[in-house]
Parts: structure tokens; sequence; C-alpha cells
């Protein structure tokens, strides 16, 4: 620390990215050099990870939150949170990190057939070694040896598996008890090309092998002989494998993956991927579809289930459009790679409670603990620049102030308490304790909502100002909302202006139903699943009846289901200039789950209907009240994510380059955070939003060091 | 970093606080440094360093010399094969049966003989290349690659076979494969091959690997059986194994 007076950083939002820059500020090894507050509008933490408990304590969500077991930033970040949380486990249903997060090795994908009907196909994604947050001190995995002999492995096993029509017994290559040299895998390659066929799966195989070798070293060997070989192989493996394509949907499935492997693998070598220093980011300006295609893979693949499941989870149709699917094809591949070759422990991991109450309560906690400031109510309405002017020569521009719209006072000023018990869980509830606040009860009947970017109320105004209240700033705002407060910065900086304009983002739809039921009943027979590329408009559903016991009902649902989706964007930009905007899309989404509910859950769970329409008797009610036929889905919970700083961002291809990087210094006293900024891993999700927070975080303290923030650094 | 220290000034003004300019501001992204970083680079499939510095002088000139030698016999099957169809051409009944496909075939061959020189000339360019890297990499007093993790690999496995027919075994395995496998059923590749049941690991011990135990039924159709090798506590796919069976 310098002096007395610590430096003041204000964290402006309370999502992953703020969280994990305020734990990275705020860490003991810093001897309180930086003192944290952290603003947030309305009552909660959270951003699009926030949850609140609604009635019998339910769990409310934005959407369907699964981490993935690649979350290293953010699982290491977790277990730290836990570690120093110290929650005595006889006192606390969830003390430990292991007991807030539970593996999940099933994923599914759902497939619309020939007749009309849909059919499901899951799989178990073995445990892998580790557990995410692990040090790693061994071996690297974001490594090109690691990505080429897992792919290639990937691709021999989904082969072997599929036991191809070939006839032949014998195969045209001797095997070898040991795997070739480099100078008899230039050899073989040399020769495989001068004949040009492979005539036999065994053939196949012994090329990808000779391939591995290559690959590893791919600098020794001729490009052009190279491209040649690989689509040798290619063109053999689709030769060989295309007559055994059944109406078998499993055996499909992997005949489709396998050839998405081996477009990858051709528009690797072909696209120099392996020895461009751009790495994976050289083909960002592709459509990810588009470049599979032209690297030789079927229609029939990129519009498979496996693929549309991808883009599903990922949200990637632009305007919410789903005949618009856009991603970054460097992207795609870099988050395939990471998600099914880098997963620790699980491919999945669930939460055993809320979001809110599982990631973002104990992270209040132990800030709060370490001395950071919280500050609710606070709405951020304008980021004011320095005058140029006042600039001295050589001097970057810097945020002069923050001004802001304070929603809501306390009773006697008093801090705000925001987190409430729920069977021991710190939680976060679905409004704000009107009690705790002046002139809440008037509040309360005018259905006040503090999260919503239409709610114009306000108590008071606050300015902060550079230097007398703060000397740091870390935007950690929803790229949505930056046109709204960063109003000079858009105006004024090309760069801002473009990204607001590139960096897109989607509207997002979810609803929740606790039924009386169990899956089994209704018919689905698979394992607990999370399951994608199901019909619009909820392509997405979780099985979340594990929080059954979390929550406090008189009448206990025996199942518990979510949905989610994009929400297509209207044709006029203009509509959500409509204060009625949030309204209108929160009641589209009703009837959109009421009519996907009647029409199309049936083809899930064929017990759940009843002739041709849904059984709302399943549904339970909080309340207790019999509702009427489908009015009783009022019961449940649903929600339209139209406010700005809710949308999810996207990936879409020819956008990452007008990202703007936490490290970015035009603006000396600000950096940002977020799942949208340029953060090395350049896709919405939990993991890029913590790495971004870090890299905040490394911009004004230098910690952690960039070597730290794992797979930052990444082909 | 990039604070400056003092948080008043001598007037009592507060001064800014900046950022300076960061070492970098994007990541590293290229795949040379995430292989060699890794210390991976000349490792086998097996997770065994391809060589050690002693025998790497060595093993550059073997390149050299195999890489030209390759070239010139790739060239030379080339102009055999030629010759070779130009006189079954040249011979009764074998005529073109068209005289517009001769300017055709012709251009084919030239373009063979373009591709191949091509790829020629990009072998031994790169087959250069690998001298310098490989002089580079064994300096006298550099690092050696690398040891990999202890582990068990297919050579180390002992194979018990019992059959009355000829029988070749091709077994991979993952560097950190441990002693505890399992394998499913081999799947012929003759689609009238019942699967091969017969075949398994004996555990290993800590000091000793797990044992492959091979029986071949007499009624076993001649045929490759495939299969995938696994880690019998996690499930974890880790190697291949093919019995090939010979009549």
């Amino acid at each position: 620390m310098t002096g007395d007076k610590p430096i003041e950083v204000a964290v402006i939002g309370g999502g992953c990215g703020s969280m994990a820059a305020a734990f990275e500020l705020s860490r003991p090894e810093h001897r309180g050099k930086y003192h944290v507050t952290v603003y947030q509008v309305g009552w909660r933490l959270g951003g699009k990870g926030a949850s609140g408990r609604g009635a019998a304590d339910r769990i409310e969500e934005h959407g369907l939150h699964i981490w993935l077991g690649f979350y290293e930033n953010a699982f290491r970040l977790m277990r730290e949170c836990y570690t120093e949380l110290d929650r005595d486990p006889s006192a606390h249903r969830i003390a430990q990190w292991t007991d807030a997060f539970f593996p999940d090795a099933h994923a599914g994908v759902a497939e619309l057939g020939h007749a009309g009907h849909w059919s499901n196909w899951t799989a178990f994604f073995p445990p892998a070694d580790g557990l995410p947050g692990d040090p790693l001190s061994t071996h690297n995995p974001f490594t090109i040896n690691n990505y080429v002999v897992r792919t290639l492995q990937l691709l021999h096993s989904l082969i072997l598996g599929l036991r191809s029509s070939d006839q032949t017994s014998e195969p045209d290559l001797p095997y070898e008890t040991t795997a070739p040299d480099s100078n008899a895998a230039l050899s073989s390659m040399l020769r495989l090309v001068e004949v040009g066929v492979l005539t036999s799966v065994a053939a196949v195989l012994e090329a990808i092998k000779i391939l591995e070798v290559v690959l590893r070293s791919i600098a020794a060997y001729p490009h052009s002989l190279l491209v040649q070989f690989i689509e040798l192989i290619a063109s053999s493996v689709r030769n060989l494998l295309e007559g055994i394509v059944t109406s078998d949907p499993a055996v499909k499935l992997r005949w489709e993956i396998i050839d998405l492997v081996i477009a990858i693998m051709v528009g690797a070598v072909r696209y120099r991927l392996l020895t461009d220093p751009r790495g994976l980011d050289s083909i960002n300006q592709y459509e990810c579809r588009e470049w599979l295609l032209e690297n030789g893979a079927s229609e029939t693949s990129v519009n498979s289930p496996f693929v549309r499941g991808l883009y599903d989870l990922a949200l990637a149709y632009e305007d919410g459009d789903p005949n618009r699917p856009g991603l970054a094809a460097g992207q795609a591949i870099r988050g395939s790679l990471r998600m099914f070759f880098t997963y620790r422990g699980s491919l999945f991991w669930k939460m055993r409670a809320g979001m809110g109450d599982i990631v973002f309560a104990p992270f209040y906690e132990v800030l709060k603990r370490r001395g950071v400031t919280f500050k609710f109510f606070h709405r951020l309405q304008n980021v004011r620049l320095a005058d140029p002017a006042t600039l001295a020569p050589g001097e970057k521009s810097y945020v002069q102030a923050l001004e802001f719209d304070i929603q809501a006072e306390t009773v006697d000023g008093l801090e705000y308490q925001p987190l409430r018990d729920v069977h021991s869980v710190p939680s976060w509830p679905s409004q704000p304790d009107y009690a705790q606040l002046v002139d809440g009860s008037a509040l309360a009947e005018n259905g006040w909502d503090p999260e919503s970017h239409w709610d114009t109320h306000r108590s008071s105004p606050l300015t902060l100002e550079v230097t007398r209240d703060f000397d740091f700033v870390v935007l950690g705002i929803g790229v949505g909302a930056v046109p709204y407060v960063c109003r000079e910065l858009v105006e004024q900086d090309h760069r801002w202006r473009m990204m607001v304009d590139k960096v897109k983002t989607v509207a997002t739809q979810a609803f929740q139903i606790w039924m009386r039921e169990e899956m089994s009943e209704l018919g689905w027979k698979e394992p607990p699943v999370t399951l994608s590329a199901f019909c619009k408009p909820f392509d997405t559903w979780a099985d979340m009846t594990h929080l059954v016991p979390e929550e406090s009902w008189a009448d206990v649902p025996k199942s518990i289901a979510y949905f989610c989706n994009i929400l297509a964007d209207p044709e006029s930009a203009n509509a959500e200039l409509d204060p009625e905007y949030p309204e209108q899309r929160h009641v589209e989404v009703r009837d959109n789950a009421i009519r996907f509910l009647n029409e199309k859950i049936g083809e899930l769970w064929p017990g759940a209907v009843d002739g041709k329409a849904f059984r709302w008797d399943l549904l339970v009610d909080p309340a207790d009240e019999k509702g009427n036929g489908q009015a009783q889905f009022d019961s449940q919970y649903w929600t339209a994510n139209v406010n700005p700083s809710d949308r999810y961002v996207l990936a879409l291809p020819g956008s990452m380059d007008y990202r703007i990087s936490p490290l970015d210094n035009t603006y000396d006293n600000m950096t940002v955070a977020g799942d949208w900024t340029d953060c090395g891993f350049n896709e919405g999700c939990v993991e890029a939003a913590v790495m971004s927070g870090r890299l905040a975080a490394h911009a004004i303290s230098n910690s952690p060091a960039l070597e730290e923030i794992i797979g930052y650094d990444h082909p | 970093m990039t604070i400056r220290d003092n948080g008043e000034s001598v007037d009592s003004q507060p001064k800014r606080m900046h950022r300076d300019d960061p070492e970098r501001s994007e990541p590293v992204r290229s795949a040379k440094h995430h292989v060699e970083g890794n210390g991976g680079w000349r490792e086998t499939l097996t997770g065994r360093p391809a060589a050690n510095g002693d025998a790497a002088p060595e093993a550059a000139e073997d390149t050299v010399g195999y890489g030209v030698k390759l070239g010139y016999k790739l060239i030379e099957d080339q102009i055999l094969k030629g010759q070779k169809i130009a006189e079954q051409w040249r011979s009764p009944g074998c005529e073109a049966k068209d005289e517009d496909e001769w300017p055709r075939v012709l251009g084919r061959l030239l373009n063979v003989y373009r591709d191949l020189g091509s790829v020629y000339m990009d072998a031994t360019e790169s087959i250069i290349s690998r001298v310098a890297n490989l002089a580079m990499e064994y300096e006298p007093g550099a690092d050696k690659p690398s040891e990999s993790a202890p582990g068990i690999s297919a050579p180390d496995i002992p194979i018990t076979v019992s059959s009355a027919k000829k029988v070749r075994i091709q077994l991979d395995l993952k560097p950190q494969a441990g002693g505890n496998l399992s394998i499913p059923a081999l799947h012929g590749l003759d689609r009238a091959a019942e699967p091969l049941t017969t075949v398994y690991f004996a555990p290993g011990s800590t000091t000793n690997p797990p044992e492959l135990n091979v029986e071949i039924p007499d009624e076993c159709i001649a045929t490759a059986y495939t299969g995938v090798v696994v880690d019998a506590d996690t499930n974890e796919p880790m190697g291949t194994l093919c019995v090939h069976v010979v009549d």
C-alpha cells in the first residue's frame, strides 16, 4: 500500500466479471492496497447469473446455468471462495464447493426424424482426470500436441466404433508394433499419396496414426504433401463409411461427428492453423458451419443435432432469428476443443441451488469480510470523460466522473442486507426487501422493478468524481447497456462505436415448471439430462429435479424442468422505446411456453400430454390454488430477458476484432470486465466473464500474472 | 505496477492515478508457443522422447540422406511406371480409342510429374529446415527433452496367446494408461465374424504391468478384430487393440 489511503476502485455491476475483479483486487496478499466498492442496480448481485427465491422458496433463474468442466478460472475462484468462507458443515447444507457443485455426465441432443417425430440421443461422458480448478502442475492441456492427439484418438475410436461395412479381412498396410518415427511417417505419407486411395478401414486407421506423428511436428513436413495426405484420408474415410449410414440415429450421429472431425482436421492443415501466429483467431471471420462445409463436411453433418446443439448452448442466433445461426469458426473450434478435450472431472457441473445462492452469495460474504463495500440500488447513468481541453500534453483520456441514480434509500441510512437464509443457505430473494427501504410499502404496491431498464424511479442523483471518490473504474456492466451509459465514449471513440455496433447481443427467454410426477412417469426413461437441439422456441431443456430439497413446498413436486432459448428481436428497434415493451415480451414468453407445452413437449415426455394437450394439472402451484387448464401455468415462472444488460453476447463471425480488452489502456483509469470483452475466450459464458475480471484486476494491480489466467494464452 | 505512489500532491490537490501501458494486451495464440512451451515437441506416441541429445547429430545426417534417397526413389519409381505405361500403350490392342485421348493422358502424366516434383522440392526444403532445427535443438549444453511421466506402454505388457491360428497383435496405449485395464468384446471387420470375447487383461500390480491374454477359438473367422482399451476404474479410453487372425 502507498501511504495511508487505499486506492479506490469503483466496480460497476455485480456479475461474474465484476466479482472476479473484486475478488482479485481484495486479496489479502494486496494488504489493503485497494479498497473496492461495488455499485449494483437493484437489490441483488449476479447480472445474467442472478437468481432469486420466490414463493415456496422456489429458485427463479434468468435462464439455465450449467458450468462446464473446463471452467478452470471460474472453478478456481469458487473453490478459493468456499475455502475462505469456511462454513461449518454441520450447520450449512452447502459448506464446501463440492456441496455446491456436482458432476453431470449426461448430455443429449434431439433430432427431428423424417416422420416428423423427435428422437433423442444421450451420451455419457466419462469422468476425466482431476477436478476443475486443480493446479495445472504436470501437463498443460492447452497445447497443439494434446489437441491433435485427442482429436485423432477420438476419430480413431469413432471409426472403430462404427465397425465399417468394409469386407476385406486383410488390411492393406501391415500393422506395426510401434508408432512410426518421423522418417517412416514421411515415407508412408509419400507412398500413400502416390497410391491415392486407402481401401480399408484398417488402412485409414493406420494413416491416422501416421497423421498424428506428422501433426505433432508439423513444421518438419512439406505443406503441400500434408494437404494431399489429409485430403486422401478424408476422402477415403468418407468413401468407406458413407455406405453404412443407417436410420439408426446413434450410428448416424456418430458418422456425422466423424465427418465434422475430419473437416476440422482438413481445415486445420489447409488454413495452416497449426502454424499461424494468430492460432484459431485466423479463421474467426468465417462462419463456423460455412468453414466446415468449405473443408468437406456434408450439409447433413453441419445441420446435425450435434452442431445445432452446440449452437443452441451458445444461443448463437443473430437477432434471435433461428434461421440465422452465427458463430465465429475459430472461437467455435476453440470452445469445442476446450469443452470436450480439457474438461476435468465431468463435462457438466450442476449447482445444488440457484446460481445466486451458490456463486454470488458466497462472493458477497467473503468480499464483505475483506472490506469490500456494496452499494445496492445504484443505477449508473453516465460515464463522463475528462474534457479533452484539460488534458496535459501526452496525457491519456480518462474517466472524470460516474453519474448514478440512487434508486431507493434505506431506512435510517442503514446498510442494505440483501440475503436471507433458506434451509441454512444464504439466498437472494426474488424481490427487494421492502421493509429495509424508505417508502418500501408504496414501492411494493406499485410493483416496482428496480432491475428494469425502463424503470425511472429515483431517490436522488449521485456523482462520483475521480480522485475524490475513486481512482480506478472497472466497468462490469453488460455490453447491451454500454450505449446507454457510455454515450461520450461511443460518440467520441471510433473503437467503442464499432464495438457496440459489431459485438451484438441477443435477448433470451426461459421458463421453469414444477410437476407432480417423476420424469420417468412422464415418459423420460433416460438419466437426468441436459438436452439441446430440440425444437424452437425452447430448444434446451435441463432436468433440475435435484433442486426440490432446497425449496419449501407444502405440496412437494416430484420433478423440475428448466427450458431456455433465444428470443427474437422485434422488427422495429423503436418497439423498445415503448414503456410497455418488457411487459409485452413477458406475455409473449408465457404464450410461447404454453404453446410449446401443448404442442411439443409430448415428443420428450409422452406421459405429460393427454390427448393433444399438456396435462396442466401436473403443475404444482406454490399458492396451492387449483387453477383452471392452462391458466395453471401462471403459477409457474418465466422470464423475458430483454433488459439491455441481460442480453447474451454473441460470437459472430467478423466481430471478434471489435472487442475491447480489459488490458486496453486507452482510458488509463478505466478497464472493462464481462464476457463481451476480448478476454481470450470470446464467447458468452461464466468462464469468459471470470477471465475478463481477472484481466481487469491485472490491468490495475498487475496481479494475477497473465500466465495464471488459465487458458488466456491459448492457440 | 502502474500506480503513482502518493495520493496527495504538494499543493494538496490529489493527483489522478493512471495505469501504465501493459507489456501486452493480447493472448499468445501462436501454436509454436503452445507446442514447444510444453516440452512435448519431440515426444513419440507412447510419450517417450524421440531421441536423446547425444544421438541427434547422427539422426540429422541420417535424415538428410534418407530424404534425398527417398526423393530419388520416388522419381525413379514414377519414371519406371511411365515407361511401363508407355510400353503398354504401344502394344497391340492397347491403342487409345479416341485420338483426342492422348493429349489428355499426356497432360495427366505431366500433372502427376509436376505434382510429384513439387512435393519432392517441398520435402527437400523441409528436410533441410529440419536439420537446422535439429542442430539448434541439440546444441551442446542445451537442455535435453524432458522425460515423460511414468506409465505403462504397449511394449511393456506381456502377451499370452492361445490359438491354433496365426495371430498378429497390435496394442496401442496412451502414456497415462494405468495397471487396471479392461477391454470389451473385439469386433471383426468381417461382418460375419462373431465378437471376440476371450481377450482380457489380467490385472497388474505396483511392480508388474497387466498381462494381455488372447484366446482364439478354433471357429474364429480370419479377419481383424478391433476394440477400445479402457481404464477399468474410470471407463476412460486408454488405447486400442487389434487382433489379426490369419488362416
